[in-house]
């Protein structure tokens, strides 16, 4: 057999020193042959962002630095080279791509002048070859209109584009091998298929190795031949992608399988992980998940698993996989997962109205702040809710559904249109007459992290919304109420003395969804509340809502891009593109037999767990347009593969089937 | 018999150490103050630089303390009179220093004066000549023979006294540390020497060892000799040039007291509420920004020169004169200051009310008020502190550049500005006097070099941008 590609052996890494010195890589080997796709696999702090950058030798300086193992590039070892001689292999023959295409380019110089930069320091190209090849490039990662395209500056772009000229940089150096940390993770799913198409191409046109570094499992059963999850700084198993979607060893991997949402479990509360990845910072005594592990016992927390092979090339480290040792028999194997309480909330009575909600920004310009135009952001939308209820409102960034819902809150004025909530009109309601309502309904926002004041205790952030609305006779019962609904989002009373800071995600996020029920809500809308999350720690947050419901009798308005949790928690969906609804129905009806083009090609472009699964990608061409400038009639039109002459002309109305209303020319 | 007398900067001087003990308690149950404060401690130069602003703080409070003593008791029943000069503690314990005056000008450690006088002889006879001092060096018989010995006797035995004080001191620190550690008193001592303490107490000690060093030469020098001489209407300089600490920290400390409310409370308010308020407070300031600071002193300086000499009924005494317009000049030097710390706040608040926690406040039905109390008001603190700490030595500097242009403060009272605007006349002399200068330079090199070495750390400590993770 020929040689690898990259081969990593036992390599470690250290960031800062002494005692608690933090081990994000710690004694990782596997190896990439080339043309291979290789994924690492893992939650955020598991160490799989700086395995990469190890490779490459770009740790941050100057606490990180590798403290053993080696990393082999055709068997020249990368550990070893001096500085000088790195430079040569970065970019020439390994290049990275990241996460944040946003940050990743410098705003002041031209995405033509950012290639060729790489151009002249690998293969000492200038002037008019270099512009050639540059054009080339940009040509080859599907930038339409590349002559105009290579003088642009970075704002011009967006975000899928910028993650086009990404890879025409780690392109440009013709690498053999690929990094690419969580490519697709800032982009919409539409723009994600494009990019993780893209890459697939260029594969087979280079025969480069790719190594992708992900938390989603639907990607890497889409393109990549070898799995290796990491977790807290080991790898835990290793695989083909068919063995490991087939037979995942580590119970690890399984618990990632059984905490994805969708529609099967939709009755059932979700399989969690119990807790969260540890910290790095000390050294490990037995099995590193045994915490978190539901078919540990007692030889796990004292004994380090090995690397046990399995068939097929297959690597797991852990007991039960071991020949050698000999596992107790299990008593809970597979506990039924519990099933959600029904609930008798659901009596239909409609809590929410909208009709006809539009938000538009005006764009002021010169010196008097004159009014040019709008944006359209939410452009007339109508839902409405009923007690107990869940409607998801999906839609890629930037289609206007986080301000629809700060729209339906009066967080944002709405322009015109009308909100009615159990009977009251609430756009005419102002200062505190509207203060005093707030109660009635809450938000959950996307990002735990920044949702909360670092100064103030937790405690104090849930007790801050009963002060306001006189909840509680006096401070011993609000603190009394504080403790109870820590207990009711499973954290411990106890806590209420910390600072946000000391919280990991998902209890962060548990604290927000306390403080908006300290108020006694009737409607919350969740805006995002787990895509700033882990997969496990989702399914820990999806589980609490979903019981809170069941207990309380909540409404939920659903802000989501993410159609599996869509699948599992929601009872309507409502599809929103660009400031309208153009699909509104129930769940199962719009994700099985969705009506309009855009749906189709929504759900299409979502990666399936399922490797085998043989759907057809509905590629959709270019990005979304601006909601300043909306397309004229139907603002699908320009996408849409299907589009007729009439689209262009008017918008077209809305078309009822049952349950099931499509704004679409082809349903009339 | 006494009668206190409380000038209007005294008694802000006071308010302003009420703030800051306040502040201080308010720290104490704050992780995200109180981590910073301990960073700042831990560095080694910033405590150093505390210890000598601690004594410089300390030198002012003193002389904060104001009274008029009584005249003497001439008959029984009689009102109690009391003098005009209003004195201050610290003038109390300088009695020496400033009762001791010469004829005019003499050098540092001279027992002759600077100038030759003619001088008449008992038989009649004229020369002219450097006469001896009423003061400097009286004690010496003959300070052509004595003077030498005389010097190094004194500065050994302050030598001494201070290797005593810090070995006080040392024993005090450690007693200290071992009552918090609850370590043996040896144990103690042993670790503070090896500098294995979390605050640099080795570093502390060595910087009040100094101190103690430079304090005992003064107490054993400047009772015998003029150390920095004497000016020009025989004053000794070392007791105004400590006098003057007051004025530099009055001006440093009162202005930013001044400044804050406007800043804080425009800044936040613009940044919030947005729109024709923010309109309103950016013109402001911006019109403010764009007249030259010094003009709009001048003129507020010489309005209440002429409102001064047309109400003497109001103040009975020269000094409440000279500290009405010290309290003035911080005003005014308050009003042109407080638009770049407004404009730093005006930008917070604008981002910070975009932020995800103001939103959810703001869906709790939380009222304005309660939203910059509670949420922004916190979260900016850092910035205040920051530039507050930062202008300190700013503003010490413009103090002695508004002197020198003469619309500084009061040409009678003492400050370093003034010192330095009469060495103007006195380095053109032949001779020189350089003395003046130099001493004045001296106290306020290391005020303002500790007090920027201070402020670094305090930068360092509390950016969210430096701090290390």
């Amino acid at each position: 057999m020929s040689q690898p590609l990259i081969k990593l052996q036992d390599l470690s890494v250290r960031i800062g020193y002494g005692e608690r010195a933090i081990r994000p890589v710690d004694g990782v080997s596997f190896e990439i042959n080339r043309g291979e796709t290789f994924a690492l696999l893992g939650e955020s702090g598991c160490g799989k962002s700086m395995t990469a950058l190890s490779i490459l030798r770009l740790l941050p300086q100057p606490a990180g630095r590798i403290t053993g193992g080696h990393v082999y590039l055709d068997g020249e070892d990368l550990t070893a080279l001096p500085e000088i001689e790195m430079r040569r292999v970065r970019g020439r023959r390994v290049a990275m791509i990241f996460q944040e295409p946003m940050t990743s380019l410098n705003p002041v110089l031209s995405i033509g002048d950012q290639i060729g930069e790489t151009l002249r320091q690998h293969h000492q190209l200038k002037g008019r070859a270099a512009r050639a090849r540059v054009l080339e490039l940009l040509d080859a990662v599907g930038i339409p209109d590349v002559q105009r395209r290579y003088g642009e500056y970075p704002h011009q772009l967006s975000g899928g584009m910028k993650q086009r000229v990404m890879i025409a940089i780690a392109l440009a150096g013709e690498p053999d091998l690929l990094i690419a940390d969580e490519p697709t993770t800032a982009l919409d799913v539409t723009i994600q298929a494009q990019v993780l198409e893209l890459l697939q191409k260029i594969q087979q046109e280079t025969h480069m190795a790719i190594m992708l570094i992900t938390h989603d499992l639907g990607i890497v059963a889409g393109m990549v031949d070898r799995v290796a999850v990491m977790y807290a700084g080991q790898l835990v198993e290793e695989a083909s992608r068919n063995r490991f979607f087939a037979d995942a060893r580590h119970p690890y991997s399984q618990r990632l399988f059984e905490s994805l949402p969708d529609v099967g479990k939709r009755e059932h509360a979700l399989r969690t992980i119990p807790g969260f990845v540890p910290a790095l910072d000390h050294e490990f005594k037995g099995c590193r998940f045994a915490e978190r592990c539901d078919q540990a016992w007692d030889y796990c927390h004292t004994h380090t698993p090995s690397w046990n092979i399995e068939t097929d090339h297959q690597h797991v480290r852990c007991h039960l996989a071991d020949v050698n040792v000999i596992a107790p028999p299990r008593t809970t194997i597979t506990e039924t997962a519990k099933r959600h309480a029904a609930a008798g909330h659901h009596n239909g009575e409609t809590l929410l109205d909208v009709s006809g909600l539009e938000v538009h920004f005006p764009i002021h310009k010169g010196v008097f702040k004159r009014v040019v135009g709008h944006v359209y952001a939410v452009d007339g939308i109508s839902l409405s809710i009923p007690r107990g209820r869940t409607q998801a409102l999906v839609g890629e960034s930037g289609c206007g559904k986080t301000t629809a819902g700060m729209g339906i809150l009066q967080l944002l004025r709405p322009t015109a249109g009308s909100v009615r909530f159990d009977g009251t009109e609430l756009t005419g309601l102002k200062g505190e007459r509207l203060r005093r309502r707030r109660s009635d309904f809450q938000f959950i926002f996307q990002d735990p992290y920044s949702s909360m004041n670092p100064r103030m205790r937790v405690g104090d952030i849930v007790e801050e919304g009963m002060i306001a609305q006189r909840i509680g006779k006096n401070r011993q019962a609000r603190r009394q109420r504080v403790e109870e609904l820590f207990a009711h989002v499973g954290l411990s009373p106890e806590h209420v003395q910390r600072y946000p800071h000391e919280f990991s995600g998902g209890q962060r996020q548990r604290i927000c969804i306390a403080r908006a029920l300290a108020v006694d809500p009737r409607l919350v809308v969740c805006d995002e509340p787990t895509s700033a999350l882990d997969v496990s720690v989702q399914a820990q947050i999806l589980n609490l809502l979903k019981q809170l419901q069941n207990e309380l009798g909540l409404s939920y308005l659903f802000i989501t891009h993410n159609l599996s949790v869509v699948a599992y928690l929601a009872d309507r969906v409502a599809v929103m593109y660009l400031g309208r609804i153009v699909e509104e129905g129930p769940v199962a009806e719009v994700l099985e037999r969705p009506l309009h083009p855009y749906t189709r090609a929504l759900i299409s472009a979502i990666p399936q767990v399922e490797p085998d699964s043989q759907r057809e990608i509905i590629r959709l061409e270019g990005d979304m347009p601006s909601p300043a400038n909306p397309p004229s009639g139907c603002h699908f039109h320009p996408r849409c593969p299907s589009a007729i002459p009439e689209c262009r002309e008017r918008y077209p109305e809305e078309t009822a089937r049952g349950e099931h209303r499509v704004c679409c020319f082809l349903y009339r | 018999m006494i009668m206190p007398v409380i000038l209007w900067t005294d008694a802000l001087v006071f308010l302003l150490v009420a703030v800051v003990l306040s502040f201080v308690l308010y720290a104490r149950s704050k992780p995200h103050l109180r981590t910073p404060w301990r960073h700042v401690l831990g560095s080694r130069l910033a405590s150093a630089s505390i210890v000598i602003l601690l004594v410089y703080v300390v030198i002012g409070l003193l002389d904060s303390l104001h009274y008029r003593a009584a005249l003497e008791d001439n008959g029984a029943g009689e009102e109690v009179h009391y003098g005009v000069e209003v004195l201050s503690v610290l003038d109390y314990l300088l009695e020496p220093l400033h009762t001791r005056t010469e004829k005019t000008y003499s050098s540092p450690f001279a027992t002759h004066l600077y100038t030759r006088e003619t001088i008449q002889h008992p038989d009649g006879s004229q020369t002219r000549e450097y006469p001896r001092l009423i003061w400097g060096g009286r004690h010496l018989a003959d300070p052509e023979t004595d003077f030498a010995r005389d010097i190094r006797v004194r500065v050994a035995t302050a030598g001494l006294q201070a290797l005593l004080l810090t070995g006080l001191l040392l024993v005090l620190l450690g007693v200290w540390l071992a009552r918090r550690s609850r370590h043996s008193l040896g144990h103690a001592i042993r670790s503070i020497l090896a500098g294995r303490t979390r605050i640099p107490l080795r570093v502390i000690l060595l910087t009040l060892g100094v101190l103690a060093l430079l304090f005992c030469l003064a107490l054993n020098l400047s009772t015998a000799y003029h150390v920095f001489g004497t000016d020009k209407v025989g004053q000794d300089v070392f007791y105004q040039t400590l006098k003057s600490i007051r004025t530099g920290l009055v001006i440093g400390t009162l202005t930013t007291l001044v400044m804050l409310p406007f800043a804080i409370l425009m800044g936040i308010l613009a940044g919030y509420a947005r729109g024709w308020i923010d309109d309103l407070i950016q013109y402001i300031y911006t019109t403010l920004n764009s007249i030259p600071g010094v003009l709009l002193i001048a003129a507020a300086i010489l309005m209440l020169q002429v409102y001064v000499s047309n109400h003497p009924e109001k103040f009975e005494t020269a000094l409440e004169r000279a500290d009405i317009r010290l309290l003035f000049l911080c005003i005014i030097l308050g009003i042109t200051s407080w638009t770049g710390l407004c404009r730093l706040l005006r930008g917070e608040s604008l981002k910070l009310r975009e932020s995800e926690y103001i939103k959810a406040a703001v869906s709790l039905g939380v009222s304005h008020a309660s939203v910059i109390g509670k949420h922004i008001l916190p979260n900016v603190m850092h910035i205040v502190l920051i530039t507050v700490v930062l202008d300190f030595s700013g503003l010490v500097l413009a103090e002695a550049v508004l002197s020198y242009v003469g619309v500084g403060v009061d040409p009678t009272m003492n400050s370093w500005g003034n010192m330095i605007n009469s060495a103007r006349l006195e380095m053109a002399r032949e001779p020189v006097v350089w003395w003046s200068l130099l001493s004045a330079f001296l106290f306020m090199f290391t005020l303002v070099l500790a007090a920027n070495l201070f402020s670094d750390a305090v930068r360092d400590a509390f950016d969210p941008r430096l701090r290390q993770r």
